[in-house]
Parts: structure tokens; sequence; C-alpha cells
């Protein structure tokens, strides 16, 4: 069986550009509730599909163990794998097309006419696992703690919620986020749908001193519930009888399988009916699905960039003249290629490559360090390491290398690249997932390679948190205030035309002061057998926000 | 004596052909490390973009890898370090070892009662798990390899040389020494320490092929030599990148531990049975580590070349 | 006997505390700085001293070294083996949980390189120098050679590749399922057993021939007693011991070859944990794995030593 698209929305290549503009935040929400009046609370666009039936049991695998469990401070899959399922969010993105934002926990909201005040009414009678009932206290808790994180945490969302001043409890089911200054509504919108921003008691922050790193199991008002883990092998939930969207979830256990992204281990598991659902396939394994009888395989952009960070605190690397050598020196189009059986990739700069303001792909292949032919691009590097008092080239750099098959396969082909082309001599130095992410905020490396999730599209989004002066993914430490100052007009920005020529703009500064090395954009290759309903993700955009699986149901159980 | 030197390798031929032709293979592989700039058709390091993930063909008879390295270069230049890494480690582990044992074999007393403690606790761990924890503890490299690989090799060496100082302690020819005046490190070095050569030898060649297996295993766990270093175990580690592996990525690293060790163990099997037919079991379960200096019944001989490979496996 | 038996029980927990001594000695002192294990090398270097001061309280290590190390054995003899230092799992939990499969694996081993070894070895000493004693003899210098992990990895490809076949991927027990958990253990078992098997070939083959040669079995072949009832009969018992007790070495070396097999095969088993967590530079787990896999070693030596005692009735122990 072939790759199946939505029926409700036969995609081209274009209309799929566009419909995952959609997610960047360009055009959302349907009017029906902000406009709706009156206090009547509406129920979740989610509603129970009379074909569905409930029961059975639903094995997922999807990436390996999670180092720690705290969802707010994670920025990978690892976590939100797991652990969504037992999560709600204020809003939520629709599973049939993972675009639609929808309400969540707030049945309804408001945005004041001058776009400063986000009013959200929450539902009533929701509970925690623990039995405690949700208010408005918890949305309090939780978004004080993603906006402005206590000491010693570090929050990838924080700055979208950056103009966020106070967060005020009207009454137990209405609270109001009243921003410092305005910013475009889908952007805001986007950031309150986000699959990362789980709503947590306020009791179990306070409890554990505003850090769940290691707790395994706090409560959340989510579809299903924790039943037992067995570290670095499987997550056991089973159905929340008591889930505020009546008749939902329709399977009664969920089993998600702690698997390597990419391994054979994975696609074995796949292949011999181990598990029902398998999520970042490698290309082999997913093709194979793809012919087998009863199974379908879809394949969808990812919210995360392929890069590796060149730490500022290194002499070499302050000089941005390096950086752009190194830069250069990448042959992109290999790169995509030397992974092509571990996992699909596509050449990219510092902006989406399949986003509206990128610049487009026939243009993109013009420019150096991104052409076929790496000459031109290398002799550049060359000359600007000559320039900067390198043309020896750059001994002993640390290399730390994420411990997943794309990343070490990269490390060597990028290593072999910076020493013929520029000289420059790297350690690598292999780390699993957890310790990279740790030594990567703790700026323990001269080069790190991995990849790291944004939550929108839009640019607005990742420029501050990637690219931004403190952004909580900067782990180049790079500041660069001319980007800074065309940043902040981005975010403020409301004409299309005008925003598009501005990120252009900021573009140029990266590439000739590069905050990171671009090294490609994924996408994710996910298989199914048949008898798992209710979810497509071919529209989606990353695998973030869609995760929580109340909507599936298996058949034939 | 060149004529003595051969007539005594033609008899080793004659008596032990397999152990001579483990013996040749390993100095095959041995000259390989060696040679490796030499016979390596290609840098070990050098990717070649055009030619990734080929298989064998007349330009790498080995095939590449999916940074198009050659194979069968890395293969070569992976001689170099397990060869390396493993005849450091063991000539370390049992020269530290043997000194030690010497000295307990001669000091004897309250030194040589703690020493053998400590010797039996060192040998109260799975060789890999050891190394695993000393390689974790001092930082992956080369050097920490070979220390990490050495450590667990030195309560070996000290236990049988120790065996062999308190017998030869005991001879005629040490007494009358010891009764002309000579000093305790006259007597060591001038007749205690040319006795222990023939055991050294052997502990030396039976324990090669271990220490071979457990850097081979360290690489393939992924706390070994880091990359892009060739290693045959990390060779084997980065196979896995794909559903199914490439063939020649995982068959050709393996092959070349195996012959290796097979080469190794033929040689040290050969070794033994030469240079010393006479001796006693109790020795050779010590030279082989197979636990407590008890007295065995007979043919623990074979039991000393059991154990003695049997590593990390 | 039984005085026998307390002063080698002594003696082994004497070797234990030693061991654990080691452990204390490789993974806190070793490295100048018990950070540095955790953190490795470059990263303690970079470490700032607010992190240092917090990880050291967290781990209860800015207390003194023999004082960290009274507490660890304390908590051993409490049974509290400690946490992960990343997800706060126990370690006694881990190894209630994995442990069973890894000692399945080991058992399981230690019978089919029986099973494998003694039939073989009895048929080669039975015949030495044939043909089926050369082959015999070859196949047993040849997995002494290769190494299980690689052996391992051959299979689970072939399997793989020809039959589509996967054994299941997290740990079933015997009492849950027994042919699930059967699917898992005998790859590893497998591999391990016949390396071992081929070592009890050549310690039983070599047994026999020596015993054979001795007066007992030739005056016994002198009075006409039929071939197989001399070896069965005579020389067997006898040179059982030896091979007894190389069992009981090579299932400590099981222990070790274990770790790379269970990667190998991809089982969710001890030997996997440690691995793991060497990589994490999780210590407290590495610390205990490493502390019980020594125990088992310490205590199949003084099983071995105690079946020797009772099997040898020329051996009498004071």
């Amino acid at each position: 069986m072939s790759t199946q698209r939505p029926s409700h929305a036969p995609l081209t290549r274009r209309s799929f550009l566009r419909a995952a503009g959609i997610a960047g935040g360009v055009a959302i929400t349907p009017a029906v509730f902000h406009t709706r009046a009156g206090a009547q609370e509406t129920a979740s666009p989610i509603g129970v599909d009379p074909a569905a039936k409930h029961g059975g049991t639903l094995r997922y695998a999807v990436h390996n163990a999670p180092a720690h469990f705290d969802v707010h401070q994670s920025g990978t899959v690892a976590n939100i794998g797991p652990q969504s399922p037992m999560y709600d969010t204020l809003l939520r993105r629709h599973p049939k097309d993972g675009q639609t934002i929808i309400p969540d926990l707030a049945w309804k909201y408001e945005i004041s006419r001058d776009g400063k005040v986000y009013t959200f009414h929450l539902r009533k009678g929701v509970k925690f696992h623990d039995g405690a009932d949700f208010t408005a206290e918890d949305v309090k808790a939780t978004y004080e703690r993603i906006a402005r994180p206590p000491k010693g945490v570090v929050i990838p969302r924080t700055p979208l919620f950056a103009t966020v001043g106070d967060i005020v409890v009207v009454d137990p089911h209405k609270i109001e986020f009243r921003m410092t200054e305005a910013r475009p509504k889908a952007f805001m919108l986007g950031a309150f749908a986000s699959g990362w921003n789980i709503i947590v008691r306020k009791k179990t922050l306070e409890e554990n001193q505003g850090n769940l790193r290691q707790v395994m199991n706090y409560p959340g008002t989510g579809p299903f519930r924790h039943v037992s883990r067995k570290d670095k092998e499987l997550w056991v939930m089973e159905r929340n009888p008591n889930y505020w969207n009546k008749g939902l979830p329709y399977v009664d256990r969920l089993e998600i399988y702690h698997m390597m992204p990419f391994s054979p281990e994975l696609g074995a598991s796949f292949l011999s009916g181990k598990v029902d659902y398998a999520r970042l396939l490698d290309p082999v394994s997913w093709r194979k699905a793809k012919e087998m009888q009863g199974v379908t395989a879809a394949a969808f952009n990812q919210s995360v960039i392929q890069a590796f960070w060149t730490n500022m605190n290194k002499k070499p690397l302050a000089d941005p003249r390096v950086r752009r050598a190194i830069h250069l020196a990448m042959d992109r189009p290999t790169l995509v290629e030397v992974v092509k059986d571990t996992a699909p990739m596509q050449v990219g700069g510092f902006v989406y490559p399949f986003h509206d303001f990128s610049t487009p792909r026939a243009e993109l292949e013009k420019r150096l360090g991104y052409q076929r032919d790496v000459k031109p691009a290398v002799q550049e590097a060359k000359r600007l390491m000559k320039e900067a008092g390198y043309a020896n080239g750059i001994r002993n750099l640390d290399f730390v290398v994420r411990d997943i098959a794309t990343f070490k396969l990269w490390a060597v082909a990028i290593q072999a690249m910076l020493k013929e082309h520029l000289n420059i001599d790297t350690n690598l130095r292999v780390v699993q997932t957890s310790v990279w992410f740790d030594e990567a905020q703790a700026g323990n490396f001269d080069l790190a390679i991995s990849a790291i999730v944004s939550t929108l599209m839009d640019p607005s989004d990742y420029f501050s948190a990637w690219y931004g002066k403190d952004g909580p993914q900067n782990y180049s430490r790079w500041t660069n205030p001319g980007f800074h100052d065309l940043a902040n007009q981005i975010e403020r920005e409301l004409d299309d035309t005008k925003r598009k020529s501005l990120v252009r703009k900021a573009e140029d500064i990266l590439e000739q002061d590069p905050p990171l090395i671009p090294v490609a954009y994924e996408q994710i290759y996910d298989a199914w057998y048949n008898k798992v309903r209710g979810q497509n993700p071919s529209t989606y955009f990353g695998i973030y926000d869609v995760v929580r699986w109340d909507q599936v149901w298996v058949a034939q159980t | 004596m060149m004529g003595a030197v051969l007539g005594e390798l033609v008899r080793f031929t004659r008596r032990n052909t397999l152990a001579a032709v483990g013996g040749l293979v390993g100095l095959a592989i041995i000259f390989m490390a060696v040679a490796a700039p030499l016979l390596a058709p290609r840098d070990p390091l050098k990717a070649d973009f055009r030619r990734m993930t080929k298989p064998p063909d007349a330009q790498s008879l080995f095939g590449t890898d999916q940074v198009g390295r050659d194979t069968l270069s890395r293969v070569i230049y992976g001689a170099r370090t397990s060869l390396f890494v493993a005849f450091s480690a063991v000539l370390l582990g049992t020269t530290v070892g043997s000194v030690w044992g010497l000295a307990c074999g001669y000091l004897r007393g309250r030194f040589d009662l703690v020493s053998q403690r400590i010797m039996e606790v060192l040998q109260s761990f799975p060789d890999l798990i050891l190394a695993m924890a000393i390689s974790m503890a001092i930082g992956t490299g080369l050097i920490s390899v070979i220390f990490a690989i050495a450590v667990t090799r030195i309560p070996f060496g000290g236990r049988v040389i120790r065996s062999v100082a308190l017998s030869i302690r005991e001879m005629a020819y040490v007494e009358a020494g010891r009764a002309s005046g000579a000093s305790a490190p006259r007597i060591m070095i001038f007749h205690v320490l040319p006795q222990c050569v023939a055991p050294y030898l052997v502990l030396a060649t039976t324990h090669l092929g271990v220490a071979i297996v457990i850097e081979a295993a360290l690489g393939f766990l992924g706390v070994g030599i880091p990359p892009p270093t060739p290693t045959w175990g990390n060779m084997l580690a980065d196979s896995i990148t794909a559903l199914v592996p490439p063939w020649w990525l995982v068959l050709f690293p393996g092959l070349a531990i195996t012959v290796t060790v097979l080469a190794f163990n033929l040689l040290g099997d050969g070794i033994r049975d030469t240079l010393d037919p006479r001796l006693s079991p109790a020795f050779l379960r010590l030279v082989t580590g197979s636990g407590r200096a008890r007295t065995s019944a007979a043919g623990a001989s074979s039991a000393a070349s059991a154990t003695s490979t049997a590593g990390a496996a | 006997m039984r005085k026998y038996l307390a002063r080698r029980a002594a003696y082994a927990a004497g070797t234990l505390l030693g061991v654990s001594l080691i452990i204390f000695v490789v993974l806190r002192i070793l490295p100048g700085d018990p950070l540095v294990a955790i953190l490795g090398v470059e990263g303690h270097a970079r470490m700032s001293p607010a992190d240092r001061v917090r990880i050291m309280a967290d781990l209860g290590l800015s207390d003194p070294l023999p004082l960290q190390y009274g507490r660890w054995l304390v908590d051993i003899g409490a049974g509290r083996l400690g946490r992960s230092f990343f997800r706060g799992d126990t370690v006694a939990e881990l190894i209630r949980h994995r442990g069973p499969i890894s000692a399945e694996i080991g058992l399981l081993a230690l019978v089919i390189s029986w099973l494998v070894g003694l039939p073989v070895g009895i048929l080669s000493a039975f015949r030495p120098n044939s043909v089926p004693d050369g082959v015999a003899r070859t196949l047993s210098v040849l997995f002494i050679a290769i190494p299980g992990f690689w052996l391992g990895m051959l299979i689970v490809l072939a399997l793989l590749f020809w039959f589509g076949y996967k054994a299941p991927i997290v740990i079933v027990h015997l009492w849950e399922n027994p042919w699930q958990n059967f699917q898992i253990v005998i790859g590893p078992a497998l591999v391990l057993g016949f390396a071992q098997g081929a070592y009890i070939a050549r310690m039983s083959r070599s047994c026999l021939l020596e015993i054979i040669g001795e007066d007992f079995v030739r005056t016994a072949r002198a009075k006409g007693v039929r071939e197989g009832r001399v070896v069965f009969r005579h020389a067997l018992p006898n040179a059982l011991l030896p091979v007894i007790t190389i069992s009981g070495v090579l299932l400590g070396f099981v222990l070790g070859g274990s770790v790379a097999v269970e990667q190998a095969f991809g089982v969710p088993g001890l030997g996997r944990a440690l691995v793991t967590a060497v990589i994490e530079r999780d210590i407290i787990v590495v610390q205990n794995l490493v502390l019980l896999y020594a125990s088992i070693f310490v205590i199949i030596n003084v099983l071995v030593d105690l079946s020797y005692a009772w099997l040898d009735p020329r051996i009498r122990y004071g």
C-alpha cells in the first residue's frame, strides 16, 4: 500500500506548503469559538467518532527513553513521545491536519482589540489524575514557570512568551494573560497550542521546588494515566476513565516503547509486528513498510533544524570569518546523501526551507555553501580563514556528537570536510542524548552537533529561541545587534510582504555571521498497521504537537 | 647460533604445525600493522563522498563505508590499533604483575600476604566489566583503554611469577648464593629472574588474544577508543546505521578479530607446550587464572589453555 | 566440612569487601574527582563552581571519602542500592527487573555448554586423532576465537534478513510467557554456550586422555572391560572434577561476555543496563552493578570450591 493522504485534502506540494505555512501562524482559528458569546461551555471539536471502536491496546514505538521527566525543560521527543498522552494544553492543534488550532482545557478565549489581553475560559469539572480539581491557579503556575523559569531551569519555549506580563487569575475558571506589547495573534495562539506547554499542577511545582526532572509521574489531566514504566524499555498507560472529553480516549491501554530513532531495532520491531505504530523509521524500513499489505506509511516535515553549534567562547570561533568559512566548507548535498539510508533529509539554510518566507530552493542552490559544486565556496572559505589569520587551520576542537546514527555519520563527514577544506582538526566525542543537551547548555564544547526544535514554523519563534541573545537554544552564545534589531522588527511587523523581505535581510546577516552551521532539514517517517485508525500525520509539522492519542482507535480488537 | 635457532624452529614447526601456522599468521598481521601506511591502499580517515557505501569491487576490495572510507584500509589500520593496544596492555599488565609477583615470592611475609589478597580481589572482576569501569573513570582514549586492559592482566602475572619465584628461592644454587653473601636484589636479578622468562613469555602470548577481544568489545559497546580512529570494534559498532547494514562492513572487521585471536591462541598453545612441558597442572591453572591455586586432578593443563582465552567473548 | 564452609565464607566476605573498595577507588578516587567520572574530562574542566556544588551535594560527594565509603557499605547492607543519577529509578528495581533474564541466559549457556561440550569431548577422547576428533578440535578452537558479540550480530542480521524475525523487544519473564521468554534468551545463551562448550570439549578430551593413560584404566582394559564401560564407568567420573571447575570459572567469564552479547542481540538485560549506565556516566548505577557482577563471580568460585570438596573424596579440608 502506498502513502495515504487524508481524504479531506488531496495535497499537492504547493497546497501542502501553504498548509504548513498555517502552522507558522499566518491564518488560523475557526472564528466560531471566540465570537460566540454566552457562558455555555462548548465541547471539544474532537467528538466521539461513531465508527470508532473502544478498547484494545496501542503499541507505539518512539525514540529512546527520556533523560529526565520535565517536559517543559525538554527539547526532545524522548519526553513528548511517551509523556504527552498524560497531559493537556490550553489550546491544541486538530489531529485531522495538525494545523487548525482548537480549544482544549480552555473552551473559549478572547483577545482584546489592541491584542494585549488574552482571556481564557477554562473547562469546569476537569480533574487531575490525582483527583484534584483543575483551576486557573494551575494554568498560572504553569505559565509563570514557562515564561519566567526559576533559577536553574531552562525552558526552550520561554521566548514565545517574552511579551507576557501579568498572568491574572480572574476566577477559578478564567485567566488573563496581559501582554507588555502586542504580538501577531497567530504567533501567540500557536504558542498556547504548542504540545510542549502541558498544564501541570501548581502543587506539583511547589512540592518539587520548580524542578520536575526527577519526578516520573506528576499528575496531568490528559486522556491517559500512568501505570508502569520500565526504564529504557517501555512506558505503560491506561485510559483515564474521568477524562473530561467524554467518550475519549478509545484505547484502554497505551504501550510506548523506547527505541532508538532510525535503528534496525525499531525497524525490525515494526516490520515483525511487535509494535502497531512506529515513528522515526529509517528509510529502508519505511520503504519495506510501504510495500507491506495492511500497512500505511507517511512522511511529513519535522520542526527541527539539524545543525552544529560553534562555541563563541572558543577564540577562533568568535571570529565571524572563521564561522562563515566553516559554513562554506560544508558540502550540503553530500551531507544529505551520507545519511540517506538512515534518515530522509533535505538541504536548507537558516530558515525552514519549506516555509513561504524562505529563499526558494532554486535560488538557494545558487548561493555559496549550498551549491552542488563546492569548489567556489571552499575557495572563499580558505580566503576567509587566511584573512582571519588561520591559514594553517585550527587544532584540537572538541566536537560533541549526539549518540544517534545520523549525527555520528555526519560528524565523521563534517570532520573530513573541515580537515580537507580548512585544515581544522576536530576530536569527536560521542555522548548520549541526555548528556548532549546538558553539555550544550553548559557550553562544554567547541563544536556540537544535534537537532533542535522550534514550536512554530514562523521565524519569529526560532529567531529568538535559536538565534536570539540569551535564546534558550542559542548554544553558541552568539550575539549580533544588527540581527537582534531586525528580529524585533519582524516580530512586530504585521504585513506579510514586508516581513518576508525583513526575514531575507536577517538571513543575509546569518549567512555572514552564522550563529550555528545548518546541516539539513528532516522529514519524519511514520508507519502503522491499518488497524490503527484516526491519525494520519501527513500534513503535520513536527512531532511535538499532535501527540496525545486520544482520537486514535484500534480496529478488530 | 643461527643454525641452532633455525633447528629449534624447524623442530617446533614439525611438532606444532598448527602453532607454527598461527605464528606465521600472527607475524603477517603484525607486519600488516607495522607497515600499514605502505600496505593500505588509501588513507583510512579520508572520506570519499563520490564512493559511499560501495560493495567490494576492484577499486576497494572490502568495499567502502557510509562516508566513503575504504574498509580494507580501515581494517589494516585497525590491526595497528588493536595490536598496539593488546601488546602494550599485555606487556604493561604482565610486567607489572610479574615484578610484583617476583617481589612477593622473594620477600614473602606480610607483603606477600596482602599482595595476594589484592590480586585475588582484582581477579574477582569479569575482565570486560573492570575494563569498562576503569575507562569510565579515567576517560576514553587510547591510553586509558591500554591502562584499563593492563590492570585486568596484573593478577595473572603476579600469581604465576610468584609461584615460580617461591620454588626457585628454595633451590640449592640460590641458597648457595645467599650463603655467599649476595644481596637480595642481586639474587633476584641474576638467579630468580632468568627462570621467570619462560613463564612470562607463555603468559604474554596466551593473554594477547584476550586483550584483543576486550579492546574490540569496548569499541563495540561504544566505550573504547573514540572515533574516527579505526578499530575493529568501532567499525562493527558503526556499521549499524540502517535496517540491514551493508554486509561488508559487518563481515570484514569481525573476520579480522577472529583470525587474529585464532592465530595468537594457536601460537600461545604451541609455545606453552614447547617451552615447558613439565609445567605442573597447578602452575598452569595459575598462568591462566582459573581461580584458586588448589592442586587439581589430572588434565588441568587444558583448563589452562581454555580459560586463558575465555576473556570477554 | 562445616568448619571449612565457615572459613570459606569468611574468606569470600573479605574478598567482597576488597572488591567494593576497588570499585570505590576506581570510580571515586582514581579520576581524582568523582565528577570526572560523571561529566567526563572535558565537561569537568569547564564546569561552573555553582554546578559543581550542586552535583556534589546531590550525590553526597561532599563528605570525606572514608565516610562516603562507609555509607555506601551500610546502604548495601540495608539493601539500599541507590538511584539513577538521571531519572531516579532505583538500582534495586533495575536488578529485580533485568536480573532474571541475564541469570537465565547465564544458566542456559552453562547447560548448553555441557550438552555440547561433554559429548564432543568424550567422542574426541574415544578416538583421538580420528577425523571426528579433528573436526571437533578445529571447531572448538574456532569457537573460542570468534567474538561472541560479532556472532550475535550475524545471527540477528541473518534472522532479520532472511526470515524477517525479531525477538521480543521488552523483557518477558519466564513466569509470564515461557515461549516469548525463550525467544529472548535462546540466542545469547547459544552464542555463550557454544563458546563455553568449546572449552569444555577441549578440557574433557584431555582429561579423559590423561586418565585413560593411567594405571587403573589400563588394568580395567587388561581385564577385558568393554571400551564404552571403561570410559563411562572408570575414566569419566574422574575427569568430571576439572570440568566442573572450569564450568564455574567459565560462568564467571560469561558474566563479562554477556555484557557485549546482550548488546549485540538487543536483549534488555542487566549487561545492557550496565553499558548504558557507563555511557551515561550514571555513577551510582555503575558502582552497584559492577559490585553485583563481581559478587556473583566470587560466589560462583566459592560454590565451585565447595562442590569440589564434596565431589572429590581425596580432598579433605580441615
